[in-house]
């Protein structure tokens, strides 16, 4: 069994929290609760015969109120960088904080995931028109159907074993 | 006879006080010549039984070599060892050449005045924990002090270990492990929120001054699943000292939070109004481009007509062309009108009388009636389906005829030449449900929920005064208690589903 830190990256509000729960307790609750500076939960899952404990940070959303710590970036294996499909300007800011991740740890793999695919109605523009560069290749997930949300976290547990960075 | 009935009078007002304090004490009192006059209490407890009257002082006890007699007043040695264990030695002058001898308990003494200087010092060490100043080596009080407030005081050791100052509590536990010493902070695996800041702890307590390190707010769940809010904060003090303060959050936490929450909800809600007046900044740019084409060709026959002569035939068709602009603007002005009086009406006037409620059939037969031309001349037929002779149904009359024509328009514009569409009345649950099936292209998913909002940036051909027709009849239907759907028709095509309740 090895152990390895994930860090979850985004803007505020965007779902992190509630992916963190979708993915550990299989649950959702649609009262948003704000996080203040990290929540760590834990959760092992199996990689082909490859057993690893993902230790994940949360880390509260950035924006003038809290700046997030690059002392908090320290050590990640990989990340998750979440967006929210309603909010298309999160988009950039999860790729901003990937910019500093990638300062702090090295390439480590990420996945880009935008969140709320259930409200994907109310998005205001479509996936297409998303402020993405052509290369990205974001998933889509709800955190509150759990749609693509185990499938975020194994995916980057492949890349993270692939890398050679778990 | 008490040992306090044993003193003079005169005696110093510091051995009263001290024996006052209730510890056990041994006494003698000596003459000039360090020959016991008399002696008490517990003597066997420090193995100095033999000051009894008469017996010469300094002879019976070594230690008392040297120190009689008194040459500079009173003398305190703390922490003598005597034959029987250690206690305070306080050798005060008597009136005259005689000398008081007191041993007191050296534990009880100690414990005693660390505690009158803690409780003197309490706040300024609580202040200290967050100035980043002291943390007193041993002061195992001040660390119960700061257990019962959910603050546990590491002291970093010469050998790097992290040990807590006093009783660990409970929730602590789980951070430390059994060392050679005893319990110690559990350091080493780098993933832990706790061992990543250690990191950055070292770097602060390796820089020169006094001061603090937070690490932050942090939660992680506790052996029991339960959520638990922390904090750490590394110190330093002038004197190179270095500890680690652990603290349990509770309403400092939520305090944080609530206030956090607060801001970042009324951001949130900054934000959906800031992109609510953008959509309705472009619709309204959208609304008055739509009014501005019909416009635009009325303007361009009129011109042509005053410039004349035309034949006939040319006036007749430019007529023809005036009017069906105007008629298409007066359309979507009116339809414009409707969307906006019904959001302000909330449509809350329609009948649930059956004897006076709109009849489905009858206004979808008048409707297919007035829309007939328009398909004849597209070649697109138009079939009504119906098993029932009246279908009363919840709502009005006026703006249910504005419904149908909305639905009809639309499947016209998309249905191709030769093709049907096909309206079917039937019973439902709840009531009746119309359905308006056309062979046109269909709606690609990624734009199906969007049809019916007011706005959308999905489809450019629904934008503007044409893209308020399913909005206008989506929230007419739904204060009526409706409802209205797309569904993909199969073999092909568009089904517009409308629900009522039966009145």
């Amino acid at each position: 069994m090895i152990a390895k830190k994930i860090c979850l990256l985004g803007a505020f509000s965007v779902g992190k929290t509630s992916l963190v729960r979708q993915f550990v307790h299989s649950s959702f609750s649609d009262r948003y609760l704000t996080t203040v500076g990290v929540k760590i939960d834990k959760k092992s899952i199996a990689i082909g015969e490859q057993n690893i404990t993902m230790i994940l940070w949360d880390l509260h959303g950035e924006d003038r109120l809290q700046a997030v710590r690059e002392t908090y970036l320290r050590g990640s294996s990989g990340a998750l960088l979440v967006a929210d499909g309603t909010r298309p300007e999160t988009v950039q800011v999860a790729l901003d904080l990937e910019a500093r991740l990638h300062r702090v740890c090295g390439e480590v793999p990420t996945r880009l995931l935008i969140n709320k695919a259930d409200l994907a109605t109310e998005w205001p523009v479509p996936k297409a028109e998303l402020p993405l560069p052509v290369e990205r290749n974001p998933l889509f997930t709800s955190a509150k159907t759990g749609d693509n949300v185990e499938l975020a976290f194994l995916e980057l547990a492949e890349q993270m074993l692939g890398s050679g960075t778990a | 006879m008490s040992l306090t009935d044993a003193l003079p009078v005169g005696l110093a007002p510091r051995a009263l006080t001290l024996l006052l304090r209730g510890r056990e004490a041994a006494w003698a009192h000596l003459d000039a010549d360090n020959r016991v006059l008399g002696s008490g209490g517990a003597l066997q407890r420090y193995g100095l039984e033999g000051l009894v009257e008469g017996a010469d002082a300094v002879s019976t006890e070594p230690l008392l070599h040297g120190l009689l007699p008194l040459e500079a007043g009173a003398l305190h040695l703390p922490r003598v060892q005597f034959p029987g264990g250690p206690g305070d030695l306080e050798l005060l002058p008597d009136d005259g050449e005689r000398v008081w001898l007191l041993v007191l308990d050296s534990r009880k003494v100690a414990e005693r005045e660390r505690a009158l200087f803690q409780k003197g010092n309490e706040l300024d060490l609580l202040r200290a924990r967050w100035a980043g100043a002291a943390v007193p080596d041993g002061d195992t009080e001040v660390a119960t002090v700061l257990g019962a407030l959910d603050l546990v005081v590491f002291e970093h050791c010469a050998d790097s270990r992290m040990r807590p100052l006093g009783p660990l509590p409970g929730w602590a536990r789980p951070f430390t492990q059994e060392g050679e010493d005893g319990l110690e902070l559990l350091q080493g695996d780098g993933l832990t929120f706790l061992d990543n800041f250690l990191v950055d702890a070292q770097r602060h307590w390796g820089s020169s001054g006094s001061g603090y390190l937070s690490s932050g707010m942090w939660s992680e769940p506790g052996p029991a699943g339960e959520e638990r809010y922390l904090e750490a904060i590394a110190v330093s003090d002038e004197r190179g000292r270095t500890g680690l303060v652990l603290q349990q959050l509770g309403s400092r936490y939520v305090e944080r939070q609530r206030i956090l929450q607060g801001a970042r909800e009324a951001r949130l809600d900054l934000e959906a109004l800031r992109y609510e007046v953008q959509k309705k900044d472009v619709l309204l740019h959208c609304i008055v481009h739509d009014l501005r084409g019909p416009l635009s060709s009325l303007v361009g026959a009129l011109s042509l007509l005053k410039r004349g002569p035309l034949p006939p035939e040319k006036v007749e068709a430019l007529l023809d062309v005036s009017l069906g602009q105007a008629r298409r603007q007066d359309e979507m002005i009116r339809l414009v009108l409707d969307v906006f009086s019904a959001e302000l009406e909330e449509l809350e006037s329609f009948e649930r009388d059956p004897a006076l409620a709109p009849d489905l059939v009858t206004i979808t037969m008048d409707a297919v009636r007035r829309m007939l031309p328009a398909f004849d001349a597209a070649g697109v037929q138009l079939r009504f389906e119906h098993t029932q002779e009246t279908a009363p149904v919840v709502g009005r009359t006026d703006r249910l005829e504005r419904i149908l024509a909305n639905l009809l328009d639309n499947a016209l514009r998309y249905a191709p030449e030769g093709s049907a569409v096909e309206l079917v009345l039937r019973k439902s649950a709840e009531g009746m449900q119309l359905d308006v099936n056309d062979r046109g292209p269909g709606v690609e998913p990624e734009l199906q929920g969007k049809l019916f909002q007011r706005f959308s940036q999905g489809g450019e051909q629904r934008r503007g005064a044409a893209g308020l027709g399913l909005y206008f009849c989506h929230i007419s239907l739904q204060a009526w208690g409706g409802a209205i759907q797309y569904l993909d028709r199969p073999g092909g095509g568009s089904t517009f589903r409308i629900q009522l309740d039966g009145a």
